[in-house]
């Protein structure tokens, strides 16, 4: 995900993919270097329609004496889905619980901050995550059933990782091979309006399945503007996912829009809205007054000059 | 605005002062300071090495190594000694709130790269405190520039001379809203702020303007247009409506008057006599 100007709503985003793994229990891994990964996880939005339990509620009693179906009584119980709903709202005013955050199996990157890191070279600092992610995505669970296993890097290529574009890129293709092997999912987010070569942005689309860019209103005129009083910004769509199918669905409509509530982050298709008064379209003709005078009389003319009823 | 980023809250913000070239930002950035040492806010002075006058580049600059400031207690013999300098620099996390000010930046960007600054700013505001930094916009690169912007929750770009000062700056809150004003910073002798003014005057803006959607946009948000380019505006003011008819010699006959023109063809009787003329009734 490509992040707008100032970051707010990619992270803002990034942190709706980490709230959905925690309400699932997925595992995850959270990676920064321009946040403290600690605070990130404890600053998840909660879902908006319920809390998220440190605790799994128990499944439906194994022994219940069934009095209709009873030729389904001594069939052994189907395992409880590891998932719970998929998708949700969340509210940005509540945090989850740390209780639930506590019982969760999340990872950090990097674990701790010793002296050298600071001064520790860029290619250093990628393979340490790629090693990270790796150790995620592979790690087998015996005990307990597979899950899906997510990871959150939030401001890969900043300026802290010191690293160039080109190193950047890179990290992202191996991410992606990792992620093909092991079945992992990774959001990651670039501030690549740092970046001055358009082609290595474009390489860097072309590295994962679905590319997305958001291109937020604020401090531009455009948040001035009537046609986008409604929403918080933009929503560009690079590149979508073709696994498994011979053609990516792109969307019909490219001109997307988004608008973030307390509730919810909805993305629409953008439209002009209703054209409602009736000078706007006017101001023109009130300008050419002249010309106006030199037209001839018509037929369908109303009595006053200007009136809404000439066309 | 500016009046606004005195008054508010300044833990955990850091302000990045561009100057354009007359390098006036120092006035402002001292009076920044001084505001704050008002407010019993301990400032702490970043090292920052050589004037910007000496960084290659530039006139009269020096490839040498870096030389000893006019500082005691200060010993550089290279970029780490500076690094180290920067890291010692950088307060502890906790209360009071301190204010780091970064005289010259751009020797600090020379010197260092941009990713010891920036990481400087994280640090510093994740622990609370402020950072203020003052750059020469002419000794930076605009690649290390937008990086400083990038982490700086304030950008303010300083123009003008002496003690009155044309200040364009994008300001952050913490709610998320950026707004973004030129203001015109008058200071005193003892570098006081003692005027702030838009530097243009807002205009009365009248109500039929405000409905309707007159702010250029820039282009390329969406793929479809908004508004109207010069050469459409005039074609639609040239184009003559189709049942319209080019005036047949006479002046205008002015309005509430009705005219039909009507052409008769082959097929139509059209004389002036009664058709009910013969009828025996």
């Amino acid at each position: 995900m490509q992040e707008d100007q100032y970051g707010d709503y990619a992270h803002l985003v990034l942190s709706y993919f980490m709230s959905e793994a925690v309400c699932n229990r997925h595992r995850l891994l959270a990676a920064s270097l321009d946040a403290d990964p600690s605070k990130m996880i404890l600053e998840l939005p909660s879902p908006a329609d319920g809390e998220v339990t440190a605790v799994r509620p128990p499944a439906g009693a194994a022994d219940q004496r069934m009095t209709i179906a009873w030729r389904y009584q001594g069939l052994p119980q189907q395992p409880a889905p590891a998932a719970g709903r998929f998708g949700q709202h969340y509210d940005l005013s509540r945090y989850i619980e740390k209780s639930a955050i506590d019982a969760m199996d999340i990872s950090l990157w990097p674990e701790d901050e010793p002296p050298g890191a600071d001064h520790a070279a860029a290619s250093d600092r990628l393979d340490s995550l790629l090693a990270a992610c790796d150790r995620l995505a592979s790690g087998a669970e015996p005990d307990t059933a597979p899950t899906v296993r997510r990871l959150a890097v939030r401001s890969l290529g900043s300026p802290l990782w010191s690293a160039p574009p080109e190193l950047v890129v890179r990290a992202c293709h191996l991410l992606r091979a990792l992620l093909r092997v092991t079945g992992a999912v990774a959001m990651v987010t670039v501030p690549t309006h740092l970046w001055t070569d358009e082609a290595l942005v474009a390489r860097l689309r072309r590295c994962a399945d679905i590319s997305i860019g958001l291109e937020s209103f604020q401090g531009t005129p455009a948040a001035q503007s009537p046609a986008f009083s409604e929403y918080h910004g933009l929503v560009h769509v690079h590149r979508l996912s073709a696994r498994n199918v011979l053609a990516a669905r792109y969307p019909r409509h490219p001109d997307l829009a988004f608008k973030v509530r307390r509730k919810k982050f909805s993305v629409e298709t953008l439209h002009l809205p209703p054209e409602l008064s009736e000078t706007a379209s006017r101001s023109q003709e009130d300008d050419s007054a002249p010309a106006r005078k030199a037209r001839p009389a018509a037929g369908c003319q109303a009595a006053r000059p200007g009136a809404p009823l000439d066309f | 605005m500016f009046e606004k980023i005195l008054s508010v809250k300044p833990e955990g913000t850091s302000i990045l002062i561009i100057d354009a070239g007359d390098g006036s930002y120092r006035h402002l950035l001292s009076s920044y300071v001084q505001h704050r040492q008002q407010q019993q806010v301990s400032v702490s002075w970043v090292p920052c090495g050589q004037s910007a006058d000496e960084l290659p580049g530039t006139s009269g600059s020096s490839a040498g190594p870096i030389e000893q400031s006019d500082s005691s207690d200060q010993d550089w013999e290279t970029a780490e000694d500076i690094g180290r300098q920067l890291e010692a620099a950088l307060p502890l996390p906790g209360p009071p709130a301190r204010l780091l000010v970064v005289r010259d930046a751009s020797r600090l960007l020379h010197w260092l790269g941009p990713t010891a600054l920036c990481r400087l700013i994280r640090r510093s505001c994740d622990r609370g405190h402020q950072v203020v930094l003052g750059v020469l916009e002419e000794a930076v690169p605009e690649e290390h520039l937008s990086q400083l912007r990038h982490y700086s929750t304030h950008v303010l770009s300083v123009e003008g001379a002496g003690r009155e000062l044309t200040v364009s700056g994008t300001y952050r809150f913490k709610a998320g809203k950026v707004e973004t004003a030129t203001e015109r910073v008058s200071l005193s002798a003892d570098l006081v702020v003692t005027r702030v003014e838009p530097a243009r005057p807002v205009p009365a803006v009248p109500a039929a303007a405000r409905a309707a959607p007159a702010a250029p946009l820039a282009p390329g948000l969406t793929t479809f247009s908004l508004q109207l380019s010069e050469t459409e505006k005039q074609s639609r003011d040239r184009l003559v409506l189709p049942y319209l008819r080019p005036e047949q010699g006479g002046g205008d006959s002015g309005p509430g008057t009705g005219q039909i023109f009507y052409q008769p063809d082959a097929a139509d009787d059209w004389d002036e006599e009664d058709p009910d003329d013969d009828l025996d009734i």
